[in-house]
C-alpha cells in the first residue's frame, strides 16, 4: 500500500515533464491543433477523462475482472471510454481552450477539473448543464458539497472525490507537535519549511492563520497572506514550493514541516509514524475534483446514467476502497463496514470521513473571478520565484 | 662532426622479435638507407633512434654518448612521417617555426628561418597555406622543412615518399639529395624500395625478419650480396643451389644442377662440400654465341619460355631441364631476335658475371627471384 | 499545365537543386520561421482579459517589462548555464580524452555507457539527485560534522548547478569525443620530436584541433541549460529559479502569452548573440580539418 503512486503524486511528475516541452516557440502553432485524446469517440456513449489512478482496476479483489467499468456497461448496456488524460488543470485547459473557445465541442463528453477549474469552465460558458433529473442519486451528495462557490447553482458539477490540505511535518525534524501555521515560522526551522505549488492550498492555509475567509476571495483582501510569504521566503524560512514530491522532502529531512495532503500523508506514516498530517487550529482547505460535461457534448444521458451509477453509495465505495479519497456520496461509511476487513478499517479514518468537528475547521475557495484570479497567480508566481 | 651510433639493439614485441643485434656507425653527412620488406624492423629502429620506442637491449649513441633513456624531446632529431604528420591547424610557415617557437626562439628569427627553410624546400611563397590546401609534394616539403628547422643531429625519414605517385616520387629523391648536400647533416632514410635506396643512399643495411643482413654501398650490396635474400632483394638475380667443389686461389669449382660451374672466391676461402648458393644477374645471362666478357663461368640447357620487349632490353624467360626459370636482360648484341619461344638454348654466362653467396639456397627458391615485378610496375 | 511545367523544369534541371532543399526549407519554414513568427507577434501583442485572444498592437511594454521586472533571472538564468557549461568543459574533456586515448577495444562500451542515463528520464534523473542529496543522506551529515549543521546542498545555487551540469554531460562529451576521435595522435610525436613537451603538444596541437568539439559541446550545453527549469524547480530553492521557470508559469499558469512569448525571444535573442560572440571569438574558421 505505501508503494502506492496516488493521483497527485503522479500528476506532478508528468505535468511537470509535459510542461517542459512548453518552452519550444513551436507551442503556439500546437495550441491550435485538435485535443490530441480525440477520436473514436462515436463509439462510445460516455467518455472520461479523468486523472490518473483515480478508479479501481479491472482484477480489482472487490470487483474482480472489469471492475466498477466493466460492471457499469454490463448493468447499463452503455459504451465507456475511460482515458487517464486529466493530468494537470492548467495544462489540460491550455489544451482544449482553442477548441472551446471558438464554440467546437472536444471529444470527452465527461472531465474532472478542481472545483476552481471547473468554476472558470463555467464561468466562461463552456460547461453543459447536467441533466440531474437523470441522476436521482445526486440526493445522495454529501450537503457540505452541494451548491460550491465554484458552482453555485450546483447545475453543472457533481464532485467526484474530495480531499484536505493541512500540515504535514516530520516530528523527528521538528523534536515537537506542530499544531498551527505560526509554527512553521519558527526560526529553528529556518530553511526546511516547504509550501505547496497549488496556490489554492498555501495561500488558503497562510490567510485562515490570519483570520481571512476564504469563501469571498479577493486581492485586496489576501494581500497580508502573500506579504507574510514572501517575507518568509525572503528571509530563507521557505526552502522550497513543490507539488507532491514534498512526500519525499519529509521523508528524506529536506523539510522539517510543509503544506500537504492529507491522503499522502496517510498512506506515508503507515511506514514511518514520525510523518503526520494535522489540520492547523486556524484550518484546512477542502478541496475536491468534479465531472463536469464541456459544452457542446453529446449523450449526455449516458453521462447521466454513469453518474447515477457512481452516486449508488455501494458502487460508490467500492471506488473509494481503492482509491482512499473523501468518498462525496453520503452512506459510504456503512457501505465499506459492510464490507469487512482492510475496507471496514477504512471507514473508522477521519481523513476519509471527517467528523462534523473536523469539517467545521475546514474551508473551500470561494471563486475567484477572471481578473481577481490574475492578481493571485501573478503575485504568487512571483514570491515563488516562477 | 656528430655521428650516431647504434649497437646491439633489440627490440620485442612479446614473442615477436622485432629487431635483433643491429649495429651502425653513421658519419655525418652520410645518407644512411634502412631497406626491407614491411615487418622487418627497418621503422622500429628508426623509431628507436627517434626515442618514439625504447630498446630492450643495446645502445644509440650520438657523438658517443647514451641517448637511450633521452625522451624524443630531448633529443633532437628531426623526423619525417609516412603520413607527413603535419599540423593541420598551423600554416605551412607555423608548421615549420613550431621547433623554433618550443625553443622560445625570438619572433624575428622564428620568421626568417621558417621563410629560408620553406626557401631551402621550394615553397616560397607558400607560407600562408594550410596543409589541407596543399597537394601531397607540397606537404612533404613541408615537413621536410620543419624536421629541418632546428638543424637536427640526424634527419629520419619513414617512408617519406611512400605516397607520391611515381613521377613526383622520382623529383623528390634528387630534391632530398640536394637538401641533404646542402644541409649536411645525417640522413636515415627507411623504405622498402630497393630502387629507391639504391639511387639515393651512401650505404644501405638491408634488413629482414629483424635481422641486418648486410650493411655496405648500394654497389656491394649489388653486386656482392652476403645472403640469398639481400641477392634476392636487391634488383633480380638468377640463383642456383650449387656445391663447392674445389677451390684454386681465386677460382672456386662448384656442381649445380645443369653442371659444373666457375666463379670467383672474392677472397674468401670455401670448404669442400659446402652448399652455397650462385648468382647470376639477368644483364649477364646471355645465350651461348652472344659476345662473352671475358672467361665462361658455365653454361645450362634451357627452353625459352617468353620473350618481353622492354624497350632497352629483351626480358627473356627460360626454363632449365630441372624446372628452374631463369631470366636474361638481352641487349642488341646479344641478337634477341634468333630466340623464339619454346626453341631450346644454352644460356652461359662469363666468370665475373656470376657471384658466390656464402649461404645454402633452399631449392625451393632456386631460379629467378620475383623482383622484377617491383622493380618494373610499382 | 502546372505539372507539365513542373516536368519540363525538372528536365532542365534549373530546379532539381531547389526540389532537393525543399524538405529541408519546409521543415525549417513550418517548424521555426512560422513558429517564432507567430512567438514575435504574440510577443507584441496585449490581453484585454486574460482568457481573452490577445490583439496584436505593437505592445513593446512586453519587452520592457522581460527586463525590467525579470532582468535578475536572466542574469541568474545565464551565470547557473555558463557556470554549468565550464564544469562540464572541466569534467567531460579528460573523460573524452581519457576514452579517446585510452580506451582501446573498450571504446564503444565506454562511450555507450556515457549515454546510458539517457535511458532513463531527465526528470527521474533530476529527483533522483534530490534524493541523493537530501539533508539526510548521509552524504551531506557527514559535510554537515564538517561545515556545521546548517549546510545543505539541495536549495543552494550548486545544486541547480551541479544538475544542469549533470543533466546536459553527454552533450559535452561526446562532441569532444568525435573531435578527438579524428585526431591523428602521431602529431604529438612530431611535436615531441621538435622538441615539444607532451603539455606542450597538447595545448598547441591536441587541444586547437579539438576545440570544435568544446564549441559544439558548449553551444548543446549552455543553451538548453538557460532555458533549463526542471533543476531549478527540483534542486533549487525560490531564491534560484531560472527564466525557464518564469516563462513555463507564464505560459501555463497565468496564461499571460504576450510577456512569455517577450521572454523566448528576448532568451533566443540573448542567446544568439552570445553563440555570434562566442563562434567570433573561438575562431573556427582555420580550425578546418
Amino acid at each position: 500500500m505505501t508503494n502506492r503512486v496516488s493521483r497527485r503524486r503522479f500528476m506532478t511528475g508528468t505535468g511537470a515533464a509535459v510542461g517542459g516541452l512548453v518552452i519550444a516557440p513551436g507551442i503556439l502553432a500546437a495550441c491550435g491543433g485538435s485535443d490530441s485524446s480525440s477520436g473514436g469517440s462515436s463509439a462510445a456513449d460516455v467518455y472520461f477523462d479523468n486523472w490518473t489512478l483515480y478508479i479501481d482496476k479491472p482484477g480489482d479483489k472487490l470487483y474482480g475482472k472489469g471492475g466498477t467499468l466493466d460492471e457499469f456497461q454490463k448493468s447499463s448496456g452503455k459504451k465507456i471510454k475511460y482515458v487517464e488524460g486529466y493530468n494537470d488543470n492548467n495544462e489540460y485547459f491550455a489544451k482544449v481552450q482553442p477548441l472551446l473557445s471558438a464554440g467546437k465541442p472536444i471529444a470527452p463528453n465527461l472531465i474532472a477539473p478542481t472545483f476552481w477549474m471547473a468554476g472558470r469552465y463555467i464561468t466562461l460558458g463552456w460547461a453543459e448543464k447536467l441533466p440531474l433529473s437523470k441522476v436521482p442519486n445526486a440526493k445522495n451528495l454529501l450537503t457540505t458539497l452541494q451548491k460550491p462557490p465554484s458552482d453555485p447553482t450546483g447545475e453543472y458539477t457533481l464532485p467526484w472525490q474530495s480531499g484536505m490540505a493541512g500540515i504535514a511535518y516530520n516530528q523527528k525534524v521538528t523534536g515537537r507537535p506542530i499544531t498551527k501555521v505560526d509554527d512553521l515560522w519558527d526560526p529553528a526551522f529556518k530553511g526546511k519549511i516547504g509550501m505547496l505549488t497549488e496556490m489554492r492550498d498555501t495561500i488558503g492555509l497562510i490567510a485562515m492563520a490570519q483570520g481571512i475567509d476564504l469563501d469571498k476571495p479577493t486581492y485586496d483582501k489576501f494581500v497580508p497572506a502573500f506579504d507574510k510569504l514572501q517575507e518568509e521566503v525572503d528571509k530563507g524560512q521557505i526552502r522550497a514550493f513543490t507539488g507532491n514530491d514534498y512526500v519525499e522532502g519529509l521523508e528524506q529531512g529536506n523539510f522539517a514541516a510543509c503544506i500537504g495532503w492529507s491522503g499522502d500523508v496517510v498512506q506515508l506514516s503507515k511506514s514511518n509514524p514520525d510523518i503526520k498530517f494535522v489540520i492547523p487550529e486556524s484550518g484546512g482547505t477542502l478541496w475536491f475534483d468534479t465531472m463536469l460535461v464541456p459544452k457542446g457534448a453529446q449523450n449526455t444521458d449516458s453521462v447521466a446514467e454513469w453518474m447515477n451509477y457512481v452516486y449508488d453509495p455501494v458502487n460508490a465505495a467500492r471506488i473509494t476502497a481503492t482509491v482512499q479519497y473523501i468518498s462525496p456520496v453520503q452512506g459510504v461509511q456503512d457501505e465499506l463496514k459492510k464490507m469487512g476487513g482492510e475496507a471496514a478499517a477504512l471507514a473508522d479514518s477521519q481523513l476519509l470521513f471527517p467528523d462534523a468537528t473536523t469539517l467545521a475547521n475546514l474551508q473551500s475557495w470561494g471563486n475567484l473571478d477572471e481578473a481577481e484570479e490574475q492578481k493571485f497567480d501573478e503575485r504568487f508566481a512571483e514570491i515563488s520565484g516562477a | 662532426m656528430t655521428t650516431v651510433r647504434v649497437e646491439k639493439i633489440r627490440k620485442t614485441y612479446g614473442d615477436f622479435v622485432a629487431l635483433e643485434g643491429l649495429t651502425l656507425d653513421m658519419a655525418e653527412g652520410e645518407f644512411v638507407s634502412f631497406l626491407g620488406p614491411s615487418g622487418c624492423g627497418k621503422t622500429t629502429a628508426l623509431r628507436i633512434v627517434a626515442g618514439f620506442e625504447f630498446a630492450d637491449s643495446g645502445s644509440v649513441l650520438i657523438d658517443g654518448d647514451e641517448i637511450g633513456p633521452v625522451p624524443p624531446n630531448r633529443r633532437n632529431m628531426g623526423m619525417v612521417f609516412q603520413n607527413y604528420s603535419l599540423f593541420p591547424n598551423m600554416t605551412a610557415a607555423d608548421n615549420v617555426a613550431f621547433g623554433l617557437r618550443v625553443r622560445k626562439q625570438p619572433a624575428e628569427k622564428v620568421r626568417r628561418r621558417a621563410t629560408e627553410m620553406l626557401e631551402l624546400v621550394g615553397l616560397s611563397g607558400k607560407e600562408g597555406n594550410f596543409p589541407h590546401q596543399m597537394s601531397g609534394g607540397q606537404q612533404q616539403r613541408v615537413a621536410l622543412a620543419r624536421a629541418l628547422v632546428n638543424m637536427p643531429k640526424a634527419l629520419l625519414l619513414d617512408e617519406p615518399l611512400g605516397a607520391l605517385d611515381l613521377k613526383l616520387r622520382q623529383v623528390m629523391q634528387l630534391e632530398l639529395k640536394r637538401i641533404q648536400r646542402e644541409v649536411g647533416i645525417t640522413f636515415i632514410f627507411v623504405t622498402h624500395d630497393q630502387e629507391e635506396a639504391l639511387t639515393m643512399s651512401d650505404r644501405i643495411a638491408v634488413m629482414t625478419q629483424g635481422r641486418t643482413d648486410q650493411i655496405g654501398t648500394p654497389t656491394e650490396i649489388y653486386h656482392r650480396p652476403a645472403t640469398a635474400f639481400v641477392a634476392g632483394f636487391i634488383g633480380t638475380a638468377n640463383l642456383l643451389p650449387v656445391t663447392v667443389r674445389g677451390q684454386e686461389g681465386d677460382q672456386v669449382t662448384v656442381d649445380g644442377p645443369g653442371g659444373r660451374y666457375f666463379a670467383r672466391a672474392e677472397g674468401r676461402t670455401y670448404q669442400v662440400g659446402s652448399s652455397v648458393t650462385l648468382m647470376v644477374r639477368p644483364e649477364r645471362l646471355v645465350p651461348s654465341g652472344a659476345p662473352l666478357h671475358g672467361a665462361a663461368g658455365g653454361s645450362i640447357e634451357a627452353t625459352v619460355t617468353s620473350l618481353v620487349f622492354q624497350g632497352p632490353v629483351v626480358r627473356c624467360q627460360v626454363q632449365t631441364a630441372a624446372g628452374v626459370d631463369l631470366v636474361a636482360h638481352l641487349g642488341p648484341e646479344d641478337d634477341p631476335s634468333s630466340l623464339s619461344v619454346g626453341s631450346p638454348v644454352r644460356m652461359t654466362w662469363s666468370i665475373d658475371g656470376a657471384y658466390l653467396v656464402p649461404e645454402a639456397l633452399d631449392s625451393g627458391l632456386a631460379g629467378v627471384t620475383q623482383m622484377e615485378d617491383d622493380e618494373t610496375g610499382a | 499545365m502546372a505539372a507539365d511545367d513542373d516536368t519540363k523544369g525538372l528536365r532542365k534541371g534549373r530546379f532539381a537543386p531547389y526540389g532537393l532543399l525543399s524538405p529541408g526549407v519546409i521543415w525549417l519554414l513550418l517548424f521555426f520561421l512560422v513558429p517564432v513568427a507567430i512567438l514575435f507577434k504574440a510577443s507584441l501583442s496585449t490581453k484585454p482579459s486574460r482568457f481573452a485572444t490577445p490583439t496584436f498592437d505593437w505592445a513593446w511594454g512586453n519587452y520592457s517589462s522581460a527586463f525590467s521586472q525579470y532582468g535578475s533571472v536572466f542574469v541568474r538564468s545565464f551565470v547557473y548555464a555558463g557556470t554549468a557549461t565550464v564544469l562540464a568543459i572541466l569534467i567531460g574533456y579528460p573523460l573524452a580524452y581519457w576514452i579517446a586515448t585510452r580506451g582501446g577495444r573498450w571504446k564503444n562500451l565506454l562511450i555507450g555507457l556515457v549515454v546510458v542515463p539517457f535511458f532513463t528520464s531527465y526528470l527521474i534523473r533530476t529527483i533522483a539527485w534530490s534524493s541523493i542529496l537530501a539533508d539526510e543522506n548521509p552524504l551531506v551529515t557527514t559535510l554537515q560534522q564538517v561545515f556545521g549543521s546548517d549546510f545543505r546542498i539541495l536549495a543552494t545555487p550548486w545544486a541547480v548547478i551541479g544538475g544542469l551540469t549533470y543533466n546536459f554531460m553527454s552533450f559535452m562529451i561526446l562532441p569532444i569525443y568525435v573531435s578527438l576521435e579524428k585526431i591523428d595522435f602521431r602529431l604529438t610525436e612530431a611535436a615531441a620530436d621538435l622538441g615539444s613537451t607532451t603539455w606542450g603538444a597538447f595545448r598547441k596541437v591536441v587541444l586547437p584541433l579539438s576545440l570544435p568539439g568544446v564549441f559544439a559541446g558548449s553551444l548543446l550545453v549552455f543553451i538548453p541549460a538557460a532555458g533549463d527549469y526542471l533543476n531549478a524547480r527540483y534542486l533549487g530553492s525560490p531564491k534560484t529559479s531560472m527564466i525557464g521557470t518564469v516563462v513555463q508559469n507564464k505560459f501555463l499558469v497565468q496564461f499571460d502569452y504576450p510577456q512569455a512569448a517577450a521572454l523566448s525571444i528576448v532568451l533566443m535573442v540573448i542567446i544568439t548573440a552570445m553563440v555570434l560572440v562566442y563562434s567570433k571569438f573561438l575562431g573556427t574558421e582555420g580550425l578546418a580539418v
